[in-house]
């Protein structure tokens, strides 16, 4: 289970709740993001109200900033950057918020600043908000600094005064007409508790320790001159060239937060990261988005009209990431992102005594895996559900329903019902062994016969393994479940000394690829790759399609060489492929991974139908789940095997997915047929129950595939009731009801004889128990 | 405790093994180690319940979830 | 007596008929659970605050023999209890004002009582008041795991101890205020899951059970406020400073 410092680890690399750029950019952090949704909506005095809690001054800000955030600004890359400076602007205009700000009670210090212009004004009015006494010590009769220099048509003195009453509001105390030179300084020292500097670029230096550039020296992380209690800051640090109004109110702002630090005796340098301007983790993708230019000001010098500002505000992108939720059904379904997801996960695990909410959530996961190839820091979901899954198990809080049928089918396929392990007839030994998997045998058994058939003459040596990887138990979290799987297929392939594995299902391939290293693995996709094969083999006659589209199964995310491979089958049969736009490392999953199509079965559905509406060309793919999935939805698909093996691919395209019942006894049959056919031997003896032979309408075998019944288990359920003669009669209609638990779920069954066989009328399950039931 | 809908009358059903009609008894179905009293069909002698189908799907199938927080 | 015209839970027939008369998840359960933690004397003056029918108090005098004795602002249920009971010792008060003189009792049980309470630091100020220094107070009840689901169900229709529910932190603060060190907190939500499942084995699923408890057309509203707030339940015993 994940610590607490891994939970944080994981958290900070999903980015989605860093800054946006331009937020990030910009000296004091404006909220742009928040305020750019208000004007866009028309709603100046919100928008007003939120820069404020950035901006003491947005009429002057708005009027003179140099912008960087205009840099960054993500717009940029697809038309003009966003002009916030002009909607500052025109928040100022067109807005209206005159509460004052809240100013918390007296501390009892008192700060002295020197200096009126945007830095000594910022540093005032956080500090005298803070609860200090401030005191601006400005050398001429008025407030502002260099704001005097700006030429009047960009910065009306009317605005000048009007923004900057502000300061007073919150209680600055200031006195005009008093310089302050390197004399003063020791005094002024003394009489409060700290001092700023913010003097501007007059050049006095006031006997302070300097920088390589002649400038008073700070440090630049907190402010601090070389003398204890005495910061600076705003322009006095920079060339002319570099001045920026911005910057010299950040210079306050964090000036500010020194002195404040400092006054409590507090750590000056704990926990300041980007406090100034800084560049952003945040990625936000800008492909697709079509190009805007500025919205030009009908009057320039009056500034953006209430509609115009609204226009250039719903320029903005809205930065943020969701990169891996808009490509995920099951990401979008639960409305956050993989960092409160993580957090999710992790509470819901902590949760030691009673209910469970999330556990629904970390079993609807497909495990896929697409997120961490669309995430720009790469993290994978898949990699943490599947993690707390186990934890779940091992804590055993795992919900008995949620896999339990995908891994009593494992079992079947593990089962001398299905395994087999042979060296090919006559041969001590297997130079290859052709591992198809469980699914492919349930669902095209004679595509495993002719493809067995066709390796064994093309290559010579080849042996047959019949059974399951594991996946299911791995995808489960069950993890002594999957140990003994790969432990059981392991001591079987040792019988055959060692051959290449030559595997059909991408799935047995990623698990074999990275639980058993050592068995040499290759896909069937590559060698049917190899030059010549394809000539030999016969390709489908009857309704080919002019253009598919390819469909990677979600494990072979990792292995662009069997995608490469499948693409030129594809080509060298004469296909044309028009590629989805979510396809090799991108592809998604059908939903048969991580069992989401079990645990979670609507928003498995969702999954699909997502995944068949992305092209109207017929879908090609090499996984026989991925294919039945999407046929079951309506889609067309056709499985690799049936362009090279099938005959009427418009017939294949359309073929239904066989039901449960119908991929058991595939498998069955399968090996029984290959057993007989290729080395001569007859398998064992049935069961009695599968003697049982049933007759089930269309609606009712419709109605067991929904209820997740097979047909062997009304097969036990008859056998018994027949055996032990325990069962109910119902008068009125003449028909049988009986039940069996031969596990952890109770099958009822309503039958009549017919004949030598049983009608089945209907069939229904449950879990729980009855104490006290029957002695027999 | 309550009646289960849908079976009209007892003597409809009977245990065809020890040829008697099912009667209305109280009994206790369990899962995950709680139990919930319930009044259903039952042979007298052998004592084999029924179950019914929209028992099975509908309560059953609720309180499953909910005893393993699905 | 009346039927369920009030939209007071606890007093409904769909409730009752499940819990019988310990109208609360865990039942005497947890009540002897907490004299596991915490025994108490023979004899001692023990208060049950939200007795209902009064089978807790029942159980204290006769299983603890304890000197046991219990108040409820619900004539109904009290009513139904001294129908079985005529000389059951309970009487009909409001936790807010307790009659009874100060630091007198051993020992308080307020079992799935507080959140249907209305002015729950009132009450908690008549238990300090009561109990003698020393003296434990024993709270079962429904929680909000969900801190942030708690405002949603303050404005739920019911009369149901889910809608004064409050969060770990919550019932934490308050006791520290009133002056309650807290000697035992434990989650017993499986109760509750427990209660859930006979409530759906009764009424035929958790929908209809809240269809016939709120007010027509609010069942589904209710249903999502309930689930937002992640229920459980926590017993929790407290000693007066």
């Amino acid at each position: 289970m994940l610590t607490q410092s891994e939970l944080h680890q994981l958290e900070d690399k999903c980015i989605q709740e860093c800054a946006p750029a331009c937020a990030a950019a910009c000296p004091i952090h404006v909220d742009v993001r928040t305020v750019m949704a208000e004007i866009s909506r028309g709603d100046f005095c919100a928008a007003l109200k939120g820069l404020k809690k950035a901006l003491p001054y947005p009429g002057i800000i708005g009027r003179i900033c140099p912008q960087p955030c205009g840099a960054v600004c993500k717009r940029g890359e697809v038309g003009d950057a966003i002009s916030l400076a002009a909607l500052e602007r025109a928040c100022a205009d067109w807005g209206d918020f005159t509460e004052t700000p809240r100013v918390l009670p007296k501390r009892g210090k008192r700060v002295a600043i020197v200096g009126g212009g945007l830095s000594g004004l910022t540093a005032a009015f956080d500090l005298a908000r803070k609860g200090y006494g401030a005191v601006i010590y400005e050398a001429v009769d008025c407030l502002g600094g260099s704001l005097w220099s700006f030429p009047e048509q960009v910065l009306p003195p009317h605005i000048i005064h009007g923004e900057l009453a502000i300061v007073a509001q919150v209680g600055v105390q200031v006195r005009l007409n008093v310089p302050v030179h390197h004399d003063g300084l020791a005094g002024l020292r003394s009489e409060f508790d700290a001092v700023y500097l913010a003097i501007g670029a007059s050049g006095e230096t006031f006997d302070l320790a300097l920088n390589e550039q002649g400038r008073i020296y700070i440090d630049p992380a907190t402010f601090a001159t070389s003398q204890d209690g005495i910061f600076a800051g705003g322009s006095l640090l920079r060339s002319v060239a570099e001045w920026s109004p911005i910057q010299s109110v950040s210079d306050g702002r964090r000036a500010a937060i020194s002195i404040d630090r400092y006054l409590q005796k507090a750590s000056l340098t704990a926990s300041r990261i980007n406090e100034g301007a800084y560049l952003t983790r945040l990625y936000t993708n800008t492909q697709g988005v079509a190009p805007l230019p500025r919205v030009q000001m009908a009057s320039p010098a009056g500034g953006y009209s209430r509609e115009e500002a609204s226009q250039e505000a719903k320029r903005c992108l809205l930065c943020e990431c969701m990169e891996c939720v808009k490509v995920c059904e099951y990401l979008a379904h639960y409305g956050s992102y993989p960092k409160k997801y993580a957090r999710e996960i992790f509470n819901n695990l902590s949760i030691v005594m009673g209910a469970r909410p999330g556990n629904l959530f970390t079993n609807s996961c497909s495990l896929c895996g697409l997120c961490g190839a669309v995430c720009p820091t790469g993290l994978d979901m898949g990699a943490v559900v599947k993690d707390a899954r186990r934890t779940m198990v091992k804590q055993k809080r795992m919900p008995p329903s949620a896999h339990e049928f995908a891994l009593r089918d494992m079992q079947f396929s593990n089962s001398d019902k299905f395994t087999l392990t042979r060296n090919p007839p006559g041969a001590a030994r297997s130079e290859y062994v052709f591992f198809p998997g469980c699914q492919l045998a349930g669902s095209s058994p004679s595509y495993v016969e002719r493809v067995y058939g066709d390796l064994r003459e093309k290559l010579g040596d080849v042996g047959l393994m019949l059974g399951c990887c594991g996946a299911p138990a791995d995808w489960a979290g069950r993890v002594d479940l999957f140990q003994s799987a790969l432990a059981s297929w392991q001591s079987q392939y040792g019988q055959l000394g060692t051959p290449r594995v030559i595997v059909a299902c991408s799935s047995c391939y990623q698990v074999f690829k990275a639980n058993l290293p050592g068995v040499d693995l290759i896909s069937l996709w590559e060698l049917y790759d190899t030059p010549g094969w394809l000539d030999t083999l016969p390709a489908a006659v009857g309704g080919r399609p002019s253009a598919v589209s390819v469909h990677d199964p979600c494990t072979t995310r990792h292995e662009s060489g069997i995608q490469d491979s499948v693409r030129k089958i594809l080509r060298r049969m004469g296909y044309q492929i028009e590629e989805l736009p979510l396809s090799r490392e991108k592809t998604e999953c059908c939903s048969y991974g991580g069992l989401m199509w079990l645990a979670n079965r609507d928003l498995a559905q969702a999954a699909v139908r997502r995944r068949i509406a992305e092209s109207q060309a017929d879908y090609v793919t090499y996984c026989a789940v991925c294919r039945d999935f999407f046929a079951a939805h309506g889609k067309r698909a056709l499985h690799l095997l049936d362009l090279i093996y099938g005959r009427d691919l418009n017939e294949l395209a359309e073929r239904r997915s066989p039901g449960y019942s119908s991929r058991h006894e595939n498998r069955v049959r399968l090996k029984r047929k290959l057993l007989k056919d290729v080395w001569g031997e007859d398998m064992d003896g049935q069961s009695s129950y599968e003697d049982i032979r049933l007759i089930i309408a269309a609606d009712v075998q419709e109605r067991l595939e929904q209820r997740l019944i097979l047909v062997e288990d009304i097969q036990k359920v008859i056998e018994f009731a027949e055996r032990t003669g325990s069962k109910l009669l119902n008068r009125a209609t003449g028909r049988w009801l009986a039940r069996h638990r031969p596990d952890n779920v109770t099958y009822w069954v309503e039958y009549t004889p017919q004949g030598d066989a049983f009608v089945v009328h209907n069939a229904y399950s449950h879990r729980m128990e009855i104490v006290e039931d029957a002695k027999i | 405790m309550n009646e289960p809908t849908g079976q009209a009358q007892q003597t409809e059903w009977m245990c065809v093994k020890c040829g008697l009609p099912l009667e209305s008894a109280q009994v206790k179905v369990a899962y995950l180690g709680n139990a919930y009293p319930v009044k259903l069909l039952k042979c007298p002698k052998c004592g084999l319940v029924l179950v019914p189908e929209e028992l099975a799907l509908g309560k059953m199938v609720e309180v499953e979830k909910t005893l393993e927080d699905k | 007596m009346i039927a369920g015209a009030s939209h007071c839970v606890y007093e409904q027939p769909a409730v009752r008929d499940v819990t019988g008369d310990t109208i609360r998840p865990g039942g005497l359960t947890l009540t002897d659970r907490a004299l596991a933690l915490c025994p108490l004397p023979t004899g001692a003056r023990v208060l049950d605050v939200g007795c209902g029918p009064g089978a807790t108090v029942e159980h204290l005098r006769a299983a603890h023999h304890f000197d046991a004795f219990g108040l409820d602002a619900s004539a109904l249920l009290l009513q139904s209890g001294r129908c079985r009971n005529a000389a059951l010792s309970v009487i009909q008060a409001a936790g807010e004002r307790l009659p009874i003189a100060d630091k007198r009792l051993d020992a308080i049980f307020a079992e799935c009582s507080l959140s249907v309470m209305a002015d729950a630091d009132r009450v908690l100020e008549e238990f300090g008041r009561t109990l003698k220094g020393d003296g434990i107070l024993v709270l079962s009840d429904v929680y909000a795991r969900n801190p942030n689901g708690v405002s949603a169900l303050r404005h739920l229709p019911l009369d149901a101890c889910l809608r004064g529910a409050m969060s770990r932190q919550q019932v934490a603060d308050k006791l520290h205020a009133h002056g309650f060190h807290v000697v035992v907190w434990e989650d017993h939500s499986e109760a509750l899951k427990h209660l859930a499942a006979q409530l759906i084995m009764a009424c035929g699923s958790m929908q209809q059970f809240w269809q016939r408890v709120t007010p027509a057309g609010e069942a589904v509203d209710t249903r999502q406020a309930i689930r937002q707030a992640k229920p459980g339940y926590y017993l929790s015993i407290a000693r007066k400073i």
